[in-house]
Formats: C-alpha cells, sequence, structure tokens
C-alpha cells in the first residue's frame, strides 16, 4: 500500500468494487452507493473481511470525510468530491496531527490565512497516514487567534499535489511507509474548499472523530474475521495442554463476538465512540497477542501475525489515545468531575 | 541473604554501561535518538543482496583458518576495522561522533567493540583465552546489552554455545573455536529445539551448533527468515557432523541451555529498564495541554506498574544466578549440578525468565503508549527495545514453556 505500485493496485481493487456496486453500500446512490440500510452495511463489512478482502485505501474518506460531508457539507461539495471517491481516484488522507498538537489537537498552529477566493495554508501536519500515496487531505487549520483554543479553526481540504505542498513518508515499526509528515508552504485552497463555517471547525471536526472511534472506521469485520483466522491457529498449532493459551485465545474470541453484536446492538441504541474506541483497540493487540503465543517460539518469525501485532499496538494510541478516551467516557458519560488539579 | 551482584560485578556493569554510552554501537539515551540523521538503522544485519550472496556455513571439521580475523564471513568490520571513539582516554567525547562502528552495523561490527570491552571471552575459560568469569558478571554484562539493546546471538554466542565447547570434551574443538569466540571473532549460532527452533544469524555465524539431549552437533544453516525484530535473521538449522555425544553431555547441555536462558532474562531486564527510563524521560519532556504529559496519573501509574514489575523481577534474576553456582572457572570439565542432583536451577532460571519476559513485555506496551506516534517509527528507535522485548520473551522458552517447567520441578520437590 506504501509504494506507488501497491497504491495502484489498490486504486484498481475500489475500482472493481464500485463497478460491482459494493464500494460504498450505505451511500445515497447519487453519489455512487446503494441507499443499503446500516444494517446491510454491517453484514457487507463481515462478508468482505471474512473473504480476506484488502484494506480499504480510501478509508479515511469512504469512511470519515464521507459522513461528515454529508452532515456538514454543501449539495455542491458532495456531489463534486463524493463519486471521485467512491470510484478510487481520489484517495484522501487525515491532516489533523502536528508535532506539538497531538492529543492535545486544540494546540494545532498550522494556520488559514485570507486571500482572494480562498485561503493560504502554511505549517506541518504529521502522522497522517497514507499521505505518502494520496491525492488529498482533511483537516483543521488556524484561522484566527490562537489565543482561543477550540474558536478560529477552520476545517479545510486541501491537494497534496498543490505548489507549496511537501510530503516525507515516514517508516513505522514494520518498516512500512504507512504515514507521512506534510509540509505546507502558502498552500492555496478555495473557498470551495471549507467544509461548514469558516472558524466553525472544531465543531465539524469533532463529528469526523466520532466516526474514527465508532463503528464507521472499525467495523466488526475485520475482528471477528481475525478471531476466526486466530481459531484457526490454534487448531492447527496450539498446544492442548497449553491451558492459558488457549483461553487468551478464547477470550480474544469472546471480544470479537463482543464487539460484534455490540455493532449489531448500535443499529438501534447508542453507544458512546470513546467506549467503542478502547474496546476495538484492546481486542486487535489481544487477537494478536494471543497469536504470538499460540505459536510460541516460532512466532518470531515475520508474518502477517507480526506485522498486524506491530500496527495492533499503535491502536491505543491513534483515532484519540485510550488515555483522551478513558477521560471521555469517565468524565462526559459516567458524569465524574475533571480534575482541574492543582500541580 | 538475598542475591545480588557483588560489588564488583556492579563495578563491571557501570564500567560496560559507559564504555557502551561512548563507543558503543548505538546513541544514547534513547530519548535523544528522535530525528536524528545518524539514528541506528534498525535494519542493521543484512541487505538483500547480501542475504542473496550468502554461502552457507561448512560445519564439521572446519578449522580455525575458516574465519580470518575481522573476518564474518559477511564483511563485518572486524575489531581491526572498528576504529575505537570514545572509549580510551583521548578519544572523542560523548555527543559527537561518538559512534566507533557505522550506525548500520550488524552484530559483527557489535561484536568487535564487545571483545575489546572484554564481554566476549566471560564464559569461556582462562585456558582458552577467556576470563571464566562469574555467572553474576555475565548476568550484569547481559543487562548492559539488553540496556542498549544490542543485537546479535548474545545469549548463544556470550554463555551458552562457550559452555557447550568447553565441557563437551572434544579438546580439539574447544582449542580451535573457544579463543575466536573470545576474542569476538566468531559468532555462535545455536538451536535446541524445543527453546530455539531456529538459529538467530545462523546463516552469517562463524559457527552453528545444534544442542540435542546428550549430544552436540554442528549444525548446517538452511533457509533465512526475517524477524518481527528487523535487526535479526533466523535461519533453518539441519544437523552435521556430532561434536560430542553421551550421558556425560546431558549435564553439560542443560548447564549451557540454562545459562543461555538467564542471560535471556538478563537482556529481557535490561531491554525493560531501558524502554522504562526513556518513557520517564519522554513523559518529562513532552508537553500536552499546557505541560509535561508525565504529569497525568494516566501516565505516572503505568510508569509505575513497570517499575514495580522490573524490581520485582530483579530479585528472581539474581537468585537464579546464584543458584547457578559458580563460575565457569571451575566447570570447564563439564561439571554441573545441573537439576539432575536435586539443584534449583531450573526452577530458578524459569522463574526468572517468567518474569523478566513479562516485566520487559509490559514496559514495551507503556513505552510505546506514552511515546504516542513518534515511538512508532523507525527513525525514533523505541521499535528496537520493543521488537527485542518481544522476540527475547518467546526465546529461550516461551513463558508457558518456563510456566510448566516451574510446576514439574515444584511437584518433584514435594
Ligand atoms: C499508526 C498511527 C496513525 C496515525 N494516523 C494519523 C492520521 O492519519 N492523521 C492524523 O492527523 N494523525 C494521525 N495519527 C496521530 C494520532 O492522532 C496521535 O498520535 C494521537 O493523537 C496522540 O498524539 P501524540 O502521538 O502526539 O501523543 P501525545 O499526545 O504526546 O501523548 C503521549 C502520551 O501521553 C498521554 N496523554 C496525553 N495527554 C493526556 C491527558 N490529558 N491525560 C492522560 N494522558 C495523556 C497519551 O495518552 C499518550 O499515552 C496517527 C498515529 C498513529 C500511531
Amino acid at each position: 500500500m506504501d509504494t506507488s505500485a501497491g497504491a495502484a493496485a489498490h486504486r484498481a481493487w475500489e475500482r472493481s468494487l464500485f463497478d460491482a456496486g459494493l464500494a460504498v453500500v450505505s451511500w445515497p446512490s447519487a453519489f455512487g452507493g446503494r441507499d443499503a440500510p446500516p444494517l446491510h452495511e454491517l453484514i457487507f463489512d463481515e462478508a468482505y473481511h471474512g473473504c480476506g478482502a484488502p484494506i480499504r485505501i480510501g478509508q479515511n474518506g469512504l469512511f470519515l470525510l464521507a459522513p461528515t460531508l454529508l452532515a456538514h457539507g454543501t449539495a455542491e461539495q458532495c456531489a463534486r468530491i463524493l463519486p471521485p471517491m467512491a470510484r478510487g481516484e481520489t484517495v484522501w488522507a487525515q491532516a489533523w496531527s502536528e508535532p506539538e498538537a497531538g492529543s492535545d489537537l486544540a494546540a494545532l498552529r498550522s494556520t488559514a490565512r485570507r486571500t482572494d477566493g480562498g485561503w493560504l495554508l502554511s505549517g506541518q501536519k504529521t502522522w497522517s497516514s497514507r499521505a505518502a500515496v494520496a491525492d488529498r487531505a482533511f483537516g483543521l487549520f488556524r484561522s484566527g487567534p490562537p489565543d482561543e483554543r477550540h474558536r478560529n479553526l477552520t476545517y479545510l481540504m486541501v491537494d497534496l499535489r498543490a505548489p507549496g505542498v511537501t510530503v516525507r513518508p515516514i517508516a513505522q515499526l514494520d518498516g512500512r511507509t504507512g504515514f507521512a509528515e506534510i509540509f505546507l508552504d502558502d498552500v492555496f485552497v478555495p473557498d470551495a474548499d471549507v467544509i461548514g463555517r469558516p472558524g466553525d471547525g472544531w465543531r465539524v471536526a469533532m463529528s469526523t472523530a466520532g466516526h474514527e472511534r465508532g463503528f464507521t472506521l472499525r467495523g466488526p469485520g475485520r475482528f471477528t474475521a481475525a478471531a476466526s483466522r486466530l481459531v484457526d491457529l490454534w487448531l492447527g498449532h496450539g498446544d492442548p495442554a497449553d491451558g492459558a493459551t488457549r483461553d487468551r485465545v478464547v477470550d480474544a474470541w469472546i471480544a470479537a463476538r463482543a464487539y460484534r453484536l455490540a455493532a449489531h446492538a448500535s443499529l438501534t441504541t447508542t453507544m458512546p465512540p470513546s467506549a467503542i474506541k478502547i474496546f476495538w483497540s484492546e481486542t486487535d493487540i489481544a487477537l494478536h497477542e494471543a497469536a504470538l503465543d499460540t505459536l510460541g517460539a516460532n512466532a518470531e518469525t515475520q508474518t502477517a501475525w507480526t506485522d498486524g501485532y506491530l500496527f495492533a499496538l499503535a491502536g491505543p494510541i491513534y483515532a484519540g489515545t485510550n488515555e483522551i478516551q478513558r477521560d471521555i467516557l469517565a468524565q462526559r458519560v459516567l458524569g465524574l468531575p475533571r480534575d482541574r488539579g492543582t500541580r | 541473604m538475598t542475591p545480588a551482584p557483588s560489588p564488583e560485578e556492579r563495578a563491571f556493569g557501570e564500567s560496560l554501561h559507559g564504555a557502551l554510552v561512548a563507543a558503543g554501537p548505538f546513541p544514547w539515551p534513547l530519548s535523544d535518538i528522535a530525528g536524528r540523521a545518524d539514528s541506528p538503522a534498525h535494519d542493521s544485519v543484512l541487505t538483500a543482496s547480501d542475504r542473496a550472496s550468502r554461502v552457507p556455513p561448512t560445519p564439521g571439521g572446519s578449522g580455525p583458518g575458516r574465519s580470518r580475523p575481522g573476518d564474518f564471513g559477511l564483511g563485518y568490520p572486524g575489531p581491526g576495522d572498528a576504529r575505537p571513539g570514545g572509549s580510551g582516554p583521548g578519544g572523542s567525547a560523548p555527543g559527537e561522533g561518538v559512534c566507533s562502528v557505522k550506525a548500520d552495523a550488524g552484530p559483527g561490527a557489535v561484536w568487535a567493540v564487545l571483545a575489546r570491552l572484554g564481554v566476549t571471552g566471560l564464559a569461556v575459560p582462562e585456558r582458552f583465552g577467556g576470563a571464566g568469569a562469574s555467572v553474576g558478571a555475565l548476568v550484569v554484562a547481559a543487562e548492559e546489552l539488553g540496556h542498549h539493546a544490542a543485537p546479535g546471538p548474545v545469549a548463544e554466542s556470550l554463555a551458552a554455545v562457550p559452555v557447550l565447547l568447553a565441557g563437551c570434551g572434544n579438546d580439539e574443538v574447544a582449542a580451535t573455536w573457544l579463543p575466536e569466540l573470545a576474542a569476538g571473532r566468531v559468532l555462535a549460532g545455536l538451536t535446541a529445539p524445543p527453546w530455539l527452533p531456529r538459529a538467530v544469524h545462523g546463516g552469517t555465524a562463524g559457527i552453528v551448533v545444534v544442542a540435542g539431549t546428550d549430544v552436540v552437533r554442528w549444525g548446517r544453516a538452511g533457509s533465512a527468515y526475517t524477524s518481527m525484530d528487523s535487526s535479526r535473521l533466523l535461519a533453518e538449522v539441519s544437523p552435521a557432523g556430532v561434536v560430542a555425544e553421551g550421558p556425560a553431555l546431558v549435564p553439560v547441555i542443560a548447564r549451557a541451555l540454562d545459562l543461555g536462558a538467564l542471560v535471556c532474562a538478563a537482556q529481557l531486564l535490561g531491554l525493560g529498564r531501558g524502554m522504562l527510563e526513556a518513557s520517564v524521560e519522554h513523559a518529562r519532556n513532552r508537553s500536552q495541554f499546557g505541560g509535561p504529559i508525565g504529569r497525568f496519573q494516566a501516565v505516572q501509574h503505568r510508569l509505575a506498574d513497570v517499575s514495580v514489575a522490573l524490581q520485582f523481577a530483579r530479585p528472581l534474576l539474581w537468585a537464579a544466578a546464584a543458584a547457578m553456582g559458580p563460575s565457569e572457572r571451575d566447570r570447564s570439565a563439564g561439571l554441573s549440578p545441573g537439576t539432575a542432583d536435586g539443584g534449583t536451577v531450573a526452577r530458578d532460571v524459569s522463574a526468572a525468565k517468567v518474569a523478566c519476559g513479562e516485566a520487559a513485555r509490559l514496559a514495551a506496551r507503556v513505552a510505546l503508549q506514552t511515546h504516542g506516534a513518534i515511538g512508532c517509527t523507525r527513525e525514533h528507535g523505541l521499535g528496537r527495545w520493543l521488537t527485542a522485548a518481544r522476540v527475547l520473551a518467546l526465546s529461550w522458552g516461551t513463558p508457558a514453556q518456563h510456566r510448566a517447567r516451574i510446576m514439574t520441578e515444584l511437584a518433584r520437590e514435594r
């Protein structure tokens, strides 16, 4: 995926999905979808991962930007942006984080300065997944004085091929350049590529974050499929006398099943995204830990399980760290007081 | 009295740390690595073309001529090529160009440094050119190598194989290879199923040894595999000529493997300590929400848990070192209490391996979480500690294998 040949193959795959009418089942048909109800989307997700189909290169756009546009974008933006996204022609990257703004996203410093017909973006974004192979990026930029942390932020979409953009790929633990730094130097973005009102970006961004943490980005299929592979692994390689490892395998399977059932339950009752995010990220690690334990001394050899393990370890970090999710869950859902701190 | 390193051993560990900082192959401390152009190359061992052109090592009768000093069979720089940096008086000051070997050095280059620091000869008896050092000195050294995430077949080449060759009763082999191992001119690979199904660097090591229950053979390296820890390359090994065999070898092999597992446990403890230190440093320096992230209890408590795990793994490590008894000097004839005569070596080594492995695993997870995205990059370097901890926790006996062994021993002791 991080090489141009790999990315091209992934784009071709997205196109095949689109041609089969399977790229974006739940979207309005006007934009390339089939108006499928949420339940069908869940069924699709499980079938997709169940047959071992590849990771979606377009996931940032498909699962995060698209719902944001459908909720906050203009009709013109939806008509212009969604169909090429569905066809795999435009691959999107997320540009929120900055070197000094990770968990504390509101500390971001990249700026959007008003100019004729649009904005000039400057600054540095980082950890942007798939930016090395993406066409465009969306994120937050400071469009007014920094004293008001959550105000004066504007949600913009930027062309990564535009003059003034430099993308530097960064290698992750498994050696692949899964994310990148984005340097912006007076990059022009037209007014048409602002989502929501200028200065109101934080509110819009929180809706994107909700999708990132919830079942939209991480459907249950990925985990139920991994759990099924794990059970096969145990049955093929596990040591029947090793009850402790068997228990970890079973616990990981239970977690994946719980996640699936919760996803179905979420069709009728709401669930806090922070709880969902903590659960999927911990489940992913548990699945891979159990696989490594099952393989025992042979687990060291680099396989899909070891690569998956190294990536799973990042789960509690991206999409809002699990510490931040626990704060949100405890304070906003359970209603516990905030520690304003004397330290 | 709780076993602990002797004052001399402690001093040795400290001097080794200092020497590795000054002349070692990797930038130090870990938390300074981020963003350095010369950050330690993760893929330090072999390039793809090296792998392709690798000549399978000739087993058996290969004499010392096969391994010319300074030639590890792969163009690794030998001792003469590894320009020492700031180790000696008048060496360059730490902080500027202190790396005595290139940042992309493989284990061969690391070994040259270790030889200079006297580490490669620790487990080799004096009459074969080694130091015949105490088990404690070996444990201290191994912890420090873990602390610095030194790559290479540490437990194999520095501990188990020297003990095997010194104790196996084949004097010709011992006289040929032990001086080479002691001088750091040769790296040894080892397989010993089920603990060690494949040999780390087996394809490039000067010698490959296969340990059975009562037989020691040379091994022939076959297919190579990349590891989750990209500084390691694993080789399938098929047994070849016999070095020595017979019932007298049983305790020798048992001791060699226990010493290897103990050294691996010590490495794990050192890896955990390195990750905790780096995490505390990062938590102090990284600012979010208007202050260091280390002020958040969520961060503090996890780091405190790591500290507890490491502090309570250490006494188990030292109890196992004490159970292993005196130095290799007194054992060159292959005498060993092993476990057969009621010693507690097996139980104690396994307990140390489990505890150090679990502590290192916890340290790795917490370290990554504390570092955030920067820790997920190769450039940063934390990944070297993290992946080493994960693979060493499974190497030299998995936690499940060691737990099972402890229960067997406990049942036997009833
Ligand atoms: C694999 C991966 C992919 C990513 N992809 C993208 C992407 O596509 N686009 C993008 O914009 N970003 C991306 N990110 C960045 C991600 O959003 C950030 O890593 C995340 O927000 C955390 O920021 P940080 O890494 O700077 O860690 P920090 O914010 O420095 O946090 C370090 C540690 O301190 C803890 N901490 C911080 N604040 C608190 C607090 N108030 N209370 C308790 N603990 C706290 C954290 O939980 C964490 O454990 C990605 C990250 C990873 C690892």
